[in-house]
């Protein structure tokens, strides 16, 4: 031994040697086998050790109750069939398919003996890939990175589910989102029909001969929502209820947007559709008031005596012609105005176009929650209940309203080409108290019918026909029902190309708002498992309010621009002092604790040092 | 016959001892106080610019969440673990004091446990104060979740228990303490590093090292909120395969 540094290696007995080596040999031994034991450890535990806690608030990493409900709706067996490459060269791909494996794995845990799971590898079996070419399956394509190996290797990954004879197929699984795409195709297998939703109202888009054509930069279309309903559902036009046809009976939900004017027989027809137990959503949005709109064809007094409004009206829902003015969920847009001949570009912070937060949406119903934000433009509000109640048996429950400072104003669209005015207006707004203003209302209940009692109304009649002899009596609040209004189309919409436009959530709304009204809840529950936006609070914003900048101004006079550039560089200094603040703040103060605590230990350690002190 | 010593015998006793030795200079102080100030400047202002996907400092992103943080952890701890850890073995070789150590009637395992608490505390505390001050200001700034922030902090403990394990294994093994900081940053580098590499490998070896590394069952799971029985298995074992390494080269050294 060299504890006493008397011997030496080189005059070590053989015994001592022999020692050595022997403890060499044993260590060794013993760090091998305890390498071996981790390795075996680390792999059966991520195989067979799948407990894990989500503690996050958004529980986006845990199987979700709606994907739960899902697979307990099963009753057959389902089979699940993974078309992947057993092994795979390319690093990036293999963990993309080791993640969907894993969380496969956990959906498939769930209930086990319902599952039916095969794996199939189209790279080596032949039949495996006809079977992945019928389910329209397409390998990647990746470059061999593996020693002595060139070229290109496909490398598959899909997934087909069967139930009952009906097929769904994953064509590209996400790990980000795989769960969504395997409880939305199964929810698909287990439903027994699509569903079916009838749109009236606005054209999906513009005719391309139509004179607006020209202005399709300026008026964008509802083909993004179009495709979303009809991803979920069959979409289609409800024609003919004017002549006398009846809602058809596989239409489950209605979606009304910005309609014009209708004939009574058409507003009976959907009166009845409601009386039937179907589901109605009405998007209104007079066109009078809206620039995007110049085709407006329908004033305001025209409106309230239409049948429709009465038909609402009658319901306890009454929209106002006057638009939501809202400075504090105001949204910022491009402006585009033309001066000179040339158009000139600003950035306008609009209350008329809201960008309503979440805490503006009523988070106890389903299609709301979880959304970020839902963006209203030159929106009407509801009555409140107070001047309209709603008739007995009807129930009414806020979806979506203005911020607690909001107004209600006339405005003309011509306001929107100049700030200055914008400025002007908004100032004397202030003079007055704001409120809240509701923007959207869910109504449920057993809804009067306004020709109960009395003959239909008679159809539209261009070729003399007459009036059907067996036309059913109308019938009144019969079977509950459930009418959702909106004081606004536009958050419908597509994006506008040119970016003039904001729209948020939209089109998340309207297809959970169809999910929900034909009582599907769980998908509702998948879709809103998205990370909740946590936005951190805007310093810079806050200052500029302050200091009474509400917008650029794209015609500032030379004194107001300088003045307008003070103030935001003022508001900026501020803001950047209080960032500072809020950085170095506890920082400081885990700094203090440190020195506190440091301060404490040697003071003790001193104490106890000194003679009489305890010495331990 | 000789009297065999309690397994934890002496284990706190050591760990004090290793503590107030760290506590009573000023070495420890100023770690933590630069650990605690460069942190969260890292995160505030630098954003995470490692791999394939970028992710922006907190001002940039404007998100309240520490995930940017709880980035840098692995990384920064791969560089503070070994300075906090290298003179444990190796300065008491260079002092003289190692041969004592081992003459106490405790078992090996109960020093290097010690030591390894020791340093464990060490760390802890350092990334403690370092999170929460960070918490504390995104906390203000927006509606922080800080049940996430939580399981970050536990995955956190994890992962320096696996780092000090390591690192106080590689001080045990060398002679001075620059070769055991230059070692256990190396080590702990490469651990770190493993992900990266899974772009230039094929798949099973991307797999292996990906499983393989600290950093993948820490960003995967705990720092996203998620406590998974899985990581804790890999840290508990790392942890174990750097005590046990430790014991057997000072066990080594007793013998030699």
């Amino acid at each position: 031994m060299e504890m006493n540094g008397s011997t030496t290696r080189g005059t070590a007995p053989p015994t001592a040697h022999a020692g050595r080596r022997v403890l060499r040999f044993n260590a060794a031994l013993t760090l091998a086998l305890l390498l071996l034991i981790a390795v075996l450890g680390n792999v059966l535990a991520a195989r067979h050790l799948g407990q894990r806690v989500d503690l996050s608030a958004d529980q986006l990493n845990a199987i979700s109750d709606a994907t739960r409900r899902v697979v307990d709706r099963v009753e057959d067996r389902l089979t699940v069939r993974l078309f992947a490459n057993q092994t795979v060269s390319d690093g990036r791909l293999a963990l993309r398919a080791a993640r969907v494996r894993a969380q496969l794995d956990e959906i498939l845990r769930l209930r086990p003996e319902v599952f039916d799971f095969q794996t199939l590898d189209p790279s080596r079996s032949s039949e495996a890939r006809r079977q992945a070419r019928e389910a329209r399956l397409q390998p990647d394509r990746a470059g061999r990175s593996g020693l002595g190996q060139t070229g290109e290797e496909e490398v598959w990954l899909g997934l087909m589910l069967g139930y009952r004879g009906r097929t769904e197929v994953i064509s590209t699984p996400e790990p980000w989102r795989f769960e969504v795409q395997v409880a939305s195709a199964m929810h698909a297998l287990l439903s027994d029909r699509k569903i079916g939703i009838g749109w009236i109202g606005e054209p999906f888009e513009v005719a391309p001969d139509s004179e607006t054509a020209a202005l399709e930069r300026w008026e964008s279309t509802f083909r993004v929502i179009r495709n979303a309903l009809s991803r979920r559902a069959r979409l289609a036009q409800v024609p003919g209820l004017a002549t006398g046809n009846s809602v058809p009976d596989d239409v489950d939900v209605i979606f009304m947007v910005r309609p014009g004017p209708m004939h009574e027989r058409e507003v009976y027809a959907i009166d009845q559709f409601v009386q039937r137990g179907g589901r109605l959503v009405v998007c209104l949005d007079d066109p009078d008031y809206n620039l995007a709109y110049p085709r407006a064809d329908v004033a305001p007094e025209e409106f309230e005596g239409s049948p429709l409004a009465a038909l609402l009206r009658s319901w306890g829902i009454r929209v106002a012609a006057k638009h939501v003015w809202d400075d504090t969920w105001r949204t910022d847009r491009v402006t585009l105005t033309s001066v000179g001949g040339q158009l000139r570009q600003g950035v306008l912070s609009d209350p008329l176009v809201i960008t309503v937060p979440p805490e503006g949406l009523a988070t106890e119903l389903p299609p709301t929650r979880g959304l970020p934000g839902v963006a209203f433009s030159w929106a009407h509000p509801l009555f409140p209940e107070e001047s309209t109640p709603t008739p007995a048996g009807v129930t009414r429950t806020d979806l979506a309203w203005s911020s607690e400072s909001a107004y209600v104003t006339d405005v003309s669209p011509r306001l929107t080409m100049d700030p200055r005015e914008l400025r002007v207006l908004r100032a004397a707004l202030r003079n007055g108290t704001g409120r809240r203003h509701t923007l959207a209302a869910v109504f449920n209940g057993l809804f009067p019918s306004p020709w109960a009692g009395k003959e239909a109304p008679a159809p539209l009649d261009p070729l003399g026909l007459g009036r059907a002899a067996d036309e059913p009596a109308p019938t009144s609040a019969v079977t509950p029902s459930q009418v959702v209004v909106f004081g606004d189309a536009d958050w419908l919409r597509d994006p506008l190309p040119e970016g003039t436009f904001v729209q948020a959530g939209g089109g998340v709304l309207a297809v959970n708002l169809v999910d929900w009204l034909t009582l599907d809840e769980d998908l509702i529950g998948l879709r809103s498992r998205a990370p909740r936006l946590r936005p951190l609070r805007d310093f810079v914003g806050e200052q500029e309010a302050a200091l009474g900048l509400f917008e650029e101004d794209v015609f500032p006079t030379e004194a107001e621009r300088i003045e307008a550039s003070r103030k935001g560089d003022l508001a900026r200094r501020r803001a950047r002092r209080q960032q500072w603040l809020t950085m170095l703040a506890p920082a400081a103060l885990a700094l203090l604790v440190l020195a506190l605590f440091g301060a404490l230990w040697n003071g003790l350690a001193r104490r106890r040092a000194e003679p009489g002190g305890d010495a331990r | 016959m000789s009297v065999q010593p309690r397994p934890f015998a002496g284990v706190l006793p050591f760990a004090r001892r290793e503590l107030r030795s760290a506590f009573e200079s000023p070495v420890a102080y100023v770690a933590i106080g630069l650990f605690v100030l460069v942190l969260p400047a890292l995160f505030f202002f630098l954003g995470y610019p490692v791999g394939r996907t970028p992710l922006p400092g907190l001002w940039e992103g404007g998100q309240a969440s520490l995930i940017v943080l709880f980035h840098w952890l692995p990384l920064l701890l791969a560089l503070v673990v070994p300075a906090l850890s290298m003179g444990a073995w190796a300065e008491e070789r260079r002092a003289g004091t190692e041969e004592l150590l081992l003459t106490y009637p405790v078992r090996t395992g109960a020093v290097v446990l010690g030591k390894f608490l020791a340093t464990w505390i060490l760390t802890m505390l350092m990334v403690g104060l370092a999170v929460l001050s960070a918490a504390v200001t995104v906390g203000f700034l927006g509606d922080l979740d800080w049940n996430t922030v939580s399981a970050g902090l536990v995955g956190a403990a994890w992962l320096c228990a696996g780092y000090a394990s390591i690192a106080l294994f590689l001080s045990a093994v060398s002679s001075e303490q620059l070769v055991a900081f230059l070692l256990g940053a190396l080590v702990l580098g490469l651990l770190w590093a493993l992900p990266l590499l899974v772009r230039v490998l094929p798949g099973g070896a991307a797999g292996a090292l990906e499983a393989a590394s600290p950093t993948t069952h820490f960003l995967g799971s705990a720092a996203r909120g998620v406590l998974d029985l899985s990581d804790l298995v890999y840290f508990v074992l790392l942890t174990a395969l750097g005590l046990v390494a430790n014991t057997l080269a000072v066990e080594r050294r007793r013998w030699r």
